[in-house]
């Protein structure tokens, strides 16, 4: 339980930053 | 942690990050357009172009659509086996990013009136979004909490014309030698039983061993049991002792 909710965390971390690079990518390329 | 492992992990938190990037640059790439009126073009054209597409908007759209597909699909190669239903995520989370954008356009709250053509597939967006999730989710917590996505335990048996209620375990004549419904649950993973040497038990109706098994591998054929059902009920049959 505990390692499936540390992976499921780590994504989460991982989304986060995928939507903050978009938002900085999009800014900067429009 | 072996490489493999790692390597995969790795590819998965790849994979849900550029998903989570191309369905982020798709709503915004969305909602600039839905600023300038919600349609532009842009490019060499005989055409002379009446709404000039945002700076890079035009090449960021389709590149994020092919880009978050690959993503997807490295995503699903890498997760884990309980984590690969999460790549179904990507669609409530793309159509609910976008029919949000619709609504907020569509809706009198950015300062001008209600714009049905926007409202109409917001509503929609919105709806294919959500209604997924309701199918989707309780298997995902169930996969969290580490129980079986169809627990041989589950509270709903499946119905089969020939063999009855299939699933559960005190309903169904191929258990019947199994610990009768008052018994107290044991743990729901204990190891299987040991074999015991007592003589193949005749199942119901007089039918033999064999007939039974074959019966039981046909359901299994058809997909009315999971491999952990059919396993428990091989187990029943041959050794007539159930789990």
């Amino acid at each position: 339980m505990t390692k499936r909710l540390a992976l499921v965390a780590l994504h989460l971390v991982a989304i986060a930053g995928g939507i903050v690079a978009a938002f900085a990518l999009f800014h900067a390329t429009t | 942690m072996t490489p493999g492992k790692v390597f995969k992990l790795i590819g998965s938190l790849f994979g849900a990050a550029g998903v989570a990037a191309a369905i982020t640059i798709l709503s915004l790439g969305m909602r600039s357009v839905l600023n300038v009126g919600g349609t532009c073009a842009s490019g060499n054209s005989p055409y002379v172009i009446r709404q000039q597409c945002p700076t890079g908007v035009a090449w960021l759209l389709p590149v994020s659509i092919w880009a978050g597909l690959g993503f997807l699909l490295l995503f699903y190669l890498c997760a884990p086996d309980g984590g690969k239903r999460c790549a179904i995520l990507a669609w409530p989370a793309l159509f609910l990013s976008l029919g949000w954008n619709f609504l907020q356009y569509g809706l009198p709250i950015q300062g001008h009136g209600a714009a049905a053509g926007w409202l109409v597939p917001g509503i929609l967006f919105i709806i294919m979004g959500i209604v997924p999730l309701f199918f989707v989710l309780p298997g995902m917590i169930r996969t969290l909490r580490g129980v079986p996505p169809e627990s041989a335990f589950s509270p709903i048996p499946k119905w089969n014309p020939s063999a009855g209620f299939v699933g559960n375990f005190d309903q169904n004549p191929n258990f019947a030698q199994a610990p009768p419904s008052n018994t107290p649950p044991g743990p729901m993973f204990s190891p299987p039983a040991p074999p015991t040497h007592s003589p193949p038990p005749r199942g119901p109706g007089g039918s033999d061993v064999t007939t039974e098994l074959e019966r039981l591998a046909a359901l299994h054929r058809n997909g009315d049991l999971n491999d952990a059902e059919y396993e428990s009920a091989k187990r029943a049959v041959v050794f007539g002792g159930g789990t």
